[in-house]
């Protein structure tokens, strides 16, 4: 993702910028409000995310917020705060913010409001797929059924994109165990049939059911 | 105290008025055995007197009392009862005395007098009388007393009343003045009162106006505090993170450990400015969809659930709004979540049912860990939650899961 960061705080700012380059994000840094808004006039088509503090020096937050509102633009916005007070920024998420974080913050939190940003802002791609009644866009990640994007965890679209994948909808319950933990990991023996179980759950109002075939492992099928 | 008034009363009412009226009686008794007693003459070597049985009829009109008398000298009675109690006088020489004995099964009251007569001879008077018109007039005598002084003690209690409440009514001028207002407003009292207490309304007004200057500074410090600390706070607890994430193998483990550490202090931080923020500051409530309001929590956490393998399961029931301050209920929702999450196992569940009815919303969290009694954090954590319990007349209990695990139930009321 192209990323704007908005951040006065030098520290934090490099911090952010660092950990979101390992990531594979491509970035822009403001350090005050004038600057923010000129980048903004001038690469708006190119970012797909705003990473926003409030407080800035030369200014609040939420006026960047308010030009990037009204633009035509499609641009995620994702608040930071160090204000005690919340109201204020759930008034900031009907102005047009995605969501927000208040500081201080976690990096895999970031990380995952950053994606579920994304995932609600993403369009269907050009590659999206159609299986048993669901469409997949494999570049995203994202699942639908009937227009509707699938809330799913990493591991359950792990799971679904492994059914996906194999030729016969059939996967082994090693192979899926491979699939989602790494060798190093520790796991517990029945962890397959929790996410397997969950992923179930979730796809409950879907024509996708998972059926266990006993000795091999589970198959994805439609009931349609 | 009035119980022990009239009885102190009573008692001295009835030992003054017994006192007087034996007085009366000995006198009156005395009167008669005088009269026999100057009545006494000698004819031929005899003793002789008359009994004045006029003045016996006196003292039995006076009152209906039983009369006895006896006349004696050295050697036998001469006239009146054998048997009548005869008590002498104590002292040697003593020619009168009065005393009480019972006769004829009931009390009487006895005047003894002593002639002595030229020679070897003397003659003994004694005259008695029943006092049961004396015991009863004292007993009305004591009676009425207490009751003037029951009277009057009513009299003056209520003129007391009458004057202790008219002076205290500025008092309580004030008192509904200040039962009136929202805890955080300390304007100046312009309650009319009397000029005694007018030195009272103004030092009053001077501590609020203390206070509140007090309590701003309080804010203004916690609000500068909160913005101050929390983004160098967030700065350092990400450098941590990336020197943790690329510190070289002999160096990775004290960079995670340092990592933890600014996590930990991040995270403390946080709960004490937010505990100081609900503390210093009126909660602000205002309309809230409490479904809205859970699940907007519950996304703050979606990243820790699926580092660990948990699933949250959400379930709200009722409809409609509550007057509610967002920022403290989201502050404890996500104390109890943290804790939930920390002690529910890998893979485990954690599950949050929240109910909306007649203006209470409950709130119960159900874990899969060890049960309360081991439930880490509960310092600042619990003291946030208990906070906003206590900001919405709730109340939060913790319990035993069903079948396992503890279950907290925040009870709120809008």
């Amino acid at each position: 993702m192209n990323i704007l960061i908005v951040e006065d705080n030098a520290a934090l700012r490099d911090a952010l910028q660092e950990h979101l380059s390992q990531a594979g994000h491509i970035m822009e840094a403001a350090s005050t409000l004038a600057e923010a808004t000129s980048f903004w006039q001038l690469k708006a088509d190119d970012f797909d995310l705003v990473i926003l503090d409030l407080n800035l020096p030369d200014g609040l937050g939420s006026e960047l917020l308010r030009i990037i509102d009204q633009s035509d633009v499609r641009t995620g916005v994702l608040v930071l705060t160090a204000r005690a007070d919340l109201t204020d920024v759930v008034d900031l998420l009907d102005q047009g913010a995605d969501d927000y974080l208040t500081k201080p913050f976690q990096f895999p939190e970031l990380d995952a409001r950053i994606r579920a940003i994304h995932r609600r802002r993403s369009q269907r791609s050009a590659g999206t797929q159609y299986w048993f009644g669901l469409e997949f866009d494999e570049l995203a990640g994202i699942f639908w059924h009937q227009g509707k994007q699938l809330d799913l965890r990493q591991k359950e679209r792990q799971l679904l994109e492994a059914f996906i994948q194999s030729p016969s909808a059939q996967c082994t319950r090693e192979s899926l165990m491979n699939r989602l933990y790494r060798l190093d990991e520790v796991v517990s023996e029945n962890a397959i049939e929790v996410h397997v179980g969950r992923l179930r759950r979730k796809l409950s109002d879907t024509p996708v059911k998972i059926q266990s075939v006993r000795g091999v492992g589970y198959r994805a099928y439609s009931d349609e | 105290m009035l119980a022990i008034t009239l009885a102190v009363v009573f008692s001295g009412t009835q030992l003054i008025a017994r006192n007087s009226l034996q007085k009366a009686q000995d006198n009156a008794l005395q009167a008669v055995a005088q009269v026999i007693a100057d009545s006494v003459t000698r004819e031929n070597g005899q003793l002789t007197f008359d009994l004045p049985f006029e003045a016996f009829e006196v003292l039995a009109y006076q009152s209906q009392e039983a009369l006895a008398y006896q006349v004696s000298n050295t050697e036998r009675v001469l006239a009146g009862a054998e048997d009548l109690p005869l008590i002498l006088p104590r002292v040697p020489g003593q020619l009168t005395h009065a005393y009480t004995q019972v006769f004829n099964s009931e009390p009487m009251r006895f005047f003894y007098l002593n002639k002595p007569i030229r020679g070897t001879q003397s003659i003994a008077i004694v005259i008695g009388q029943t006092q049961t018109g004396l015991v009863s007039e004292v007993n009305g005598l004591a009676l009425q007393a207490a009751a003037f002084c029951l009277v009057a003690f009513l009299l003056v209690s209520g003129l007391l009343y009458g004057v202790l409440n008219l002076a205290l009514q500025p008092l309580r001028s004030i008192e509904k003045a200040l039962a009136k207002r929202a805890d955080d407003d300390f304007s100046k009292l312009n309650t009319q009162v009397p000029k005694e207490i007018s030195t009272l309304l103004a030092e009053l007004n001077r501590v609020m106006e203390t206070h509140e200057k007090l309590l701003e500074q309080s804010r203004r410090f916690i609000a500068e505090a909160t913005h101050q600390l929390r983004t160098p706070i967030a700065a350092l607890a990400a450098r941590a993170d990336l020197i943790a994430r690329n510190a070289p193998p002999d160096f990775a483990e004290d960079a995670t450990e340092l990592a933890g550490q600014a996590r930990e202090t991040s995270r403390l931080s946080h709960q004490l400015l937010t505990q100081a923020t609900l503390s210093y500051q009126t909660p602000e409530k205002r309309p809230c969809d409490p479904r809205e309001l859970i699940q907007q929590t519950l996304r703050r956490f979606d990243f820790i659930a699926e580092q660990r393998d948990i699933e949250i399961h959400f379930q709200h029931t009722g409809e409609g709004t509550l007057v509610l301050d967002p920022l403290g209920v989201r502050e404890a929702l996500a104390c109890l979540l943290e804790n939930a999450l920390q002690v529910t196992p890998t893979l485990g569940d954690v599950w949050i049912s929240s109910r909306c009815e007649a203006s209470c919303l409950t709130i119960k969290i159900l874990d899969e860990g060890p049960g309360f009694s081991d439930m880490p954090n509960q310092g600042l954590g619990l003291s946030i939650v208990k906070q906003v319990a206590d900001n919405h007349d709730g109340a939060v209990t913790f319990n035993h899961g069903p079948q396992g695990g503890a279950e907290c139930a925040l009870l709120l009321r809008g």
